[in-house]
């Protein structure tokens, strides 16, 4: 056995060992039986410790195991916390007493005005997305509609087909390729990334500027392309990555530095702000101000407070009065900062119920949870099969999401090819009416759904007036629509979900209104609207599961507060009924990629789970006056990102379960910066010339993107010396007792908005550490009845 | 007993307070009052106002008639445009006008909640603007007269109804014949009826529902539908190609694929530590 110290000796530089066989030899603290003679069996949490022993040890096999991609019991290992806490360092303290209360009420300040900022940016992004998707698309059906009137008398229908199928593939080529090859983190809906991000995950590149164009540029690409998908999710992605930028007065991108916001440059006020980002993104995607905020609370952000909510919501607010008073100007309405015109999915009119209609919403709830989980069961199946045999290969991605795109164009042209459901012009209800094979002065009613972006036919189908289409076409478009939409969450492209599923719920919603209507005739409380709308709402609650926010979200977007009960007990059942089968879709795609998320509550019946048990251990851990070769090997050999410090006597060869007292907490990227500037005792001269001013500075200059340390150089005698960690360590980090329960652990964890939590003993020795992916491997399977699993953690890849 | 007459006097006293106060308040009202009333029952003197009201209800009557009267097929701009003009100067004399009394609309407007007058005026102008009727005239000096396009549009539109009433063989019953004859000035008028819709944001309703009947008509009387074959061989085989692809794609993945493994991490527990250890220390 090498123990450590000799090691050191033996390799003084780039140590960079193989991590199996340091797993296997590198006993950094070797358990030993006598230890537990030495403990004495006379203390409590001895006796605690005995029993932890004798319970059974789980059999592992020491050779690495593999498994197949695409499983829900593995989190990935390269998912990071983000450092939310503030590390309570000499450093930080001296900056306070140096900069006193004004330097307090400047950041207040600047935090008021980059919330506004924020506000007013994300409109900017919301009216850009806007108005080119509007502009493209009435490009591209009125060319479409051009060729479909000519091609009808001289039977060349396959012109307007091919045509369509190359705008589709040309659209949808350019969001894939910019995505695919890119930026890969833009994919999706971006809810799920930011979901995780305010949960306190680091995903990597997530609310980077490349990461906003390619998404911005790609959703424009994916929904003028006519695939089944929407604008939104990606809008709340750009708030979010809008907000991140900002707020820190750098573009590492650019090499841009603008000397300003210094002080917003850590993840604890990052995050804050990325929420309210979020918030904007919302409140410019459907026009929701308190629906955004909502949002961010519930889906995303843990660690919350009441001054925030309130910055939260006045960076919505800015958004959607923004958003509105340019968007006014641009529909010829200048000046005004609101007309009804701009609610997303259209004025309601004033709508009545009867108190016997809950029950038919709740039924319709119902169904909308079921149709909900079983869209994501479909889409879970098809993500995996993704996973497993098309993701490997990037330019599979591409032709994939080609073909959707081409067979989405099909599919729409054979339904209004095949199926001829005439009505009358009359007012011209739709920009773009096409006849195809109806009589003149008719058009045909699918035409209309398929020629626009599927955000005009969800309005459309939520306003358009009783009897504007035939069960037969819109029953086929609601089973193609919704398979269509399956199909399509999930490829390599930016797009959102909110709307495909809205659009299939408001076509089975309108459905149901007209069997009622065909049931109880001449009865005013049937109106198709009402139901279309209480269908959109029962999908999309089935799909997403998200409760408050979504109900707020949708009374805001019809400007309809008295709708407000029917909408809300129609979400709760589509949400029970569908956490009776599955998760919510984002919840599913974030677990198949393994994100350690936090869930809102610690497992249930989970006090016989002890910190001892939760640990990592052993521990590596660092003397507080450390020297370099070692801090070198340390961080090249593991891939930890928090070291305790223990007393500079601590011999390393300890035969002990404990390994020394806890004097802090000093983070891989602290050391790297440390080493970069090489802060060395030794230097004397060097280290006298900055005050601790400048060495908080050099920490947030580096932030976020910090040197690996394989970049780092050093000569074999900088090797030799000491950096003394006390000035720079978090010196009172928040710990654990070994004999603490999860539940307690996962709160404290949980609430603090911790990254690393050293578990000590009772004589405050370190005895393990409990990072994010410790607590997340104890996982409630509610679908196989209350039994607790634990998860697998892969490794970073 | 000795309070009593003493709280009685502070009580009269707040009591006259209170009193000449609210007298102060209810003389200026009522003088308001009687001067509207005056206006209103005894029109001795001057009655601009009045006659400017009667003139008002009787021009919205006569518009609220013709608007009914040619609401199908829709001829509201057209034919109402004079008794629009009528009830708008009738409005705008109200709002300018003032008597000795004084201004008119303070006599006759915002007196009650119903207030007729305004929710008779916004009803037509609500009417004269769903129907866009402004875009069927030209606005030359505030008087709107029949707009080129709409008198050429209506040249084209009895033009064509007059080549389908030649054809005319019964009671609501053509010739088919008239498919072939009448099919230039129908073309004519749709060609016009698409250029005018493309130049302009939005179309006067005359116009709209004429050309609807005359499509509707063309459509459902004449007969005059075109066959189309509803087997396009190019069409088929391009779409049933395009839908197969995807299913090539698929298994194509699936058969040629290797599935990436990924290695699990190897957790280091305190419990892990126990059994090696123990072994190998022993």
């Amino acid at each position: 056995m090498v123990s450590l110290q000799s090691r050191i000796d033996s390799q003084s530089e780039g140590l960079v060992d193989n991590e199996e066989e340091t797993i296997t030899t590198d006993p950094a603290c070797l358990f030993k039986n006598d230890s537990l003679d030495s403990c004495g069996s006379s203390s409590s949490s001895c006796r605690r410790r005995a029993a932890s022993i004798e319970w059974p040890p789980r059999k592992q096999p020491r050779t690495i195991e593999t498994v197949e991609v695409g499983c829900l019991n593995v989190i990935s290992g390269k998912y990071e916390s983000l450092d939310y806490d503030i590390p309570d360092s000499d450093l930080l303290l001296d900056e306070e007493r140096n900069s006193g209360p004004k330097y307090e009420t400047k950041k207040n300040i600047s935090r008021w005005v980059v919330f506004s900022l924020i506000g007013i940016l994300t409109a900017g992004i919301g009216i850009i997305l806007d108005v080119t998707i509007d502009q493209l698309s009435e490009i591209k059906y009125g060319t479409l509609k051009h060729y479909v009137d000519r091609c009808v008398e001289d039977n060349c229908l396959y012109i307007p087909y091919l045509m369509w199928v190359a705008f589709n593939v040309g659209f949808v080529l350019i969001s894939s390729i910019l995505v695919t090859y890119v930026e890969p983190v833009a994919s999706g809906s971006g809810i799920p990334q930011v979901k995780c991000y305010l949960n306190g995950v680091k995903i990597p590149r997530v609310v980077r500027i490349k990461t906003l164009l390619v998404k911005v540029v790609g959703v424009i690409g994916s929904v003028v392309g006519g695939l089944a998908v929407g604008k939104e999710g990606p809008m709340i992605h750009s708030g979010a990555v809008v907000a991140a930028g900002i707020s820190q007065g750098k573009s590492t991108s650019f090499g841009k530095d603008f000397n300003i916001l210094n002080f917003f440059r850590e993840d604890h006020e990052k995050r804050d702000f990325v929420s309210g980002g979020a918030a904007a993104g919302v409140a410019a995607a459907f026009g929701a101000p308190v629906g955004g905020v909502l949002f961010s609370l519930e889906e995303g952000t843990s660690f919350w407070n009441q001054s925030l909510t309130w910055r939260v919501f006045l960076s919505a607010m800015i958004t959607t009065f923004t958003l509105h008073g340019i968007l006014s100007m641009y529909y010829g309405y200048q000046g005004k900062l609101w007309y009804s015109g701009l609610l997303s999915f259209g004025k309601f009119p004033e709508v009545q119920y009867y108190w016997y209609e809950l029950i038919i919403y709740m039924i319709m709830g119902l169904v909308g949870g079921l149709s909900g989980s079983l869209f994501n069961h479909v889409n879970y199946q098809l993500t995996i099969f993704r996973m497993r045999y098309i993701n490997n290969k990037l330019w599979m991605k591409v032709i994939e999401a080609a073909l959707v795109a081409a067979v989405t164009a099909t599919v729409g042209f054979a339904m209004i090819f095949y199926i001829n459901d005439c009505r009358p012009l009359g007012q011209d209800p739709t920009k773009f009416p096409i006849q195809v094979f109806c009589g003149d002065g008719q058009y045909n009613a699918l035409g209309a759904l398929w020629f626009q972006t599927p955000e005009t036919s969800v309005r459309a189908l939520f306003q358009d007036p009783p009897g504007s289409h035939k069960v037969i076409s819109l029953s086929l478009f609601f089973i193609l629509y919704y398979l269509l939409s399956i199909w399509t969450y999930g490829l390599s492209l930016s797009a959102g979900l909110f709307i495909p599923s809205l659009l299939t719920g408001a076509a089975w919603g309108r459905l149901t209104g007209m069997g009622l209507m065909w049931l109880f005739p001449d009865q005013a409380w049937v109106d198709v609207r009402k139901y279309a709308l209480v269908g959109a709402a029962a999908q999309l609650g089935g799909v997403v599961r998200m409760t408050i926010s979504l109900t707020v979200i949708l009374i805001e977007a019809t400007g309809n507060i008295s709708f407000g009960l029917p909408l809300m007990l129609t979400l709760i059942c589509a949400k029970w009924m569908g956490d009776f089968f599955n998760e919510g879709i984002y919840d599913i795609h974030i677990m198949l990629s393994g994100v350690p998320l936090l869930p809102w509550e610690p497992p249930p019946l989970s006090h016989d789970v002890y910190a001892s048990e939760i640990m990592s251990h052993p521990v590596v851990v660092l003397r507080s006056v450390e020297r370099v070769a070692r801090i070198v090997q340390i961080l090249s050999a593991e891939t930890h990102n928090g070291f305790p410090v223990v007393d500079p006597g601590y011999e390393y060869q300890g035969d002990k379960v404990a390994c020394g007292k806890l004097r802090g907490l000093i983070l891989r990227h602290q050391l790297i910066v440390l080493l970069q500037n090489k802060i060395f005792n030794e230097v004397t001269d060097l280290w006298d010339s900055r005050n601790h001013e400048v060495a908080l500075k050099l920490f947030r200059d580096e932030y976020p993107r910090y040197k690996h340390i394989q970049d780092i150089s050093l000569s074999s005698k900088e090797m030799k010396c000491t950096i003394d960690l006390r000035p720079f360590m978090n010196s009172s980090p928040y710990t654990v007792i070994h004999s603490m329960t999860l539940p307690r652990v996962f709160r404290m964890f949980r609430a603090m908005g911790l990254r690393h939590l050293p578990v000590i003993d009772d004589s405050n020795q370190v005895v393990g550490m409990v990072t994010r992916k410790d607590l997340v491997r104890y996982r409630v399977n509610h679908h196989k009845g209350n039994i607790r699993e634990e998860l697998k953690i892969s490794e970073k890849f | 007993m000795t309070f009593v007459p003493l709280v009685t006097m502070t009580q009269l006293n707040l009591i006259l307070l209170l009193f000449s106060l609210l007298c102060n308040f209810s003389t200026g009202e009522l003088e308001d009052y009687n001067r509207i009333s005056q206006s209103l029952f005894h029109n001795g003197k001057n009655d601009t106002c009045t006659e400017l009201l009667e003139t008002f209800a009787n021009t919205s009557a006569s518009f609220t008639f013709c608007a009914i009267k040619y609401a199908r097929p829709i001829r509201i701009c057209e034919q109402c445009v004079q008794f629009f003009e009528d009830v708008s100067d009738a409005h705008e004399k109200i709002l300018k006008m003032e008597d000795e009394s004084g201004k008119c609309k303070e006599q006759l407007m915002n007196l009650d909640r119903l207030s007729v007058i305004e929710s008779g005026f916004e009803y037509i102008t609500g009417l004269w603007d769903s129907a866009s009727c402004k875009y069927c005239f030209d606005d030359t000096n505030h008087t709107l007269s029949l707009s080129n396009q709409t008198s050429f549009f209506m040249d084209l539109l009895n033009t064509t109804k007059g080549c389908f009433e030649k054809y005319q063989i019964g009671d609501d019953v053509y010739n088919k014949s008239a498919c072939t004859a009448c099919e230039t000035p129908y073309c004519d008028l749709n060609k016009f009826y698409d250029s005018i819709k493309s130049s302009h944001d939005s179309v006067c309703m005359d116009i709209v529902d004429s050309m609807n009947i005359t499509r509707m008509f063309w459509n459902m009387k004449l007969h005059c539908k075109m066959d189309h074959p509803n087997l396009d061989v190019i069409y088929l085989s391009c779409s049933c190609t395009i839908a197969a692809l995807p299913i090539f794609f698929y298994l194509g993945a699936k058969f040629f694929t290797n599935v990436i493994r990924i290695r699990l991490q190897f957790q280091t527990r305190l419990a892990e530590m126990l059994k090696p250890s123990t072994s190998a220390e022993t």
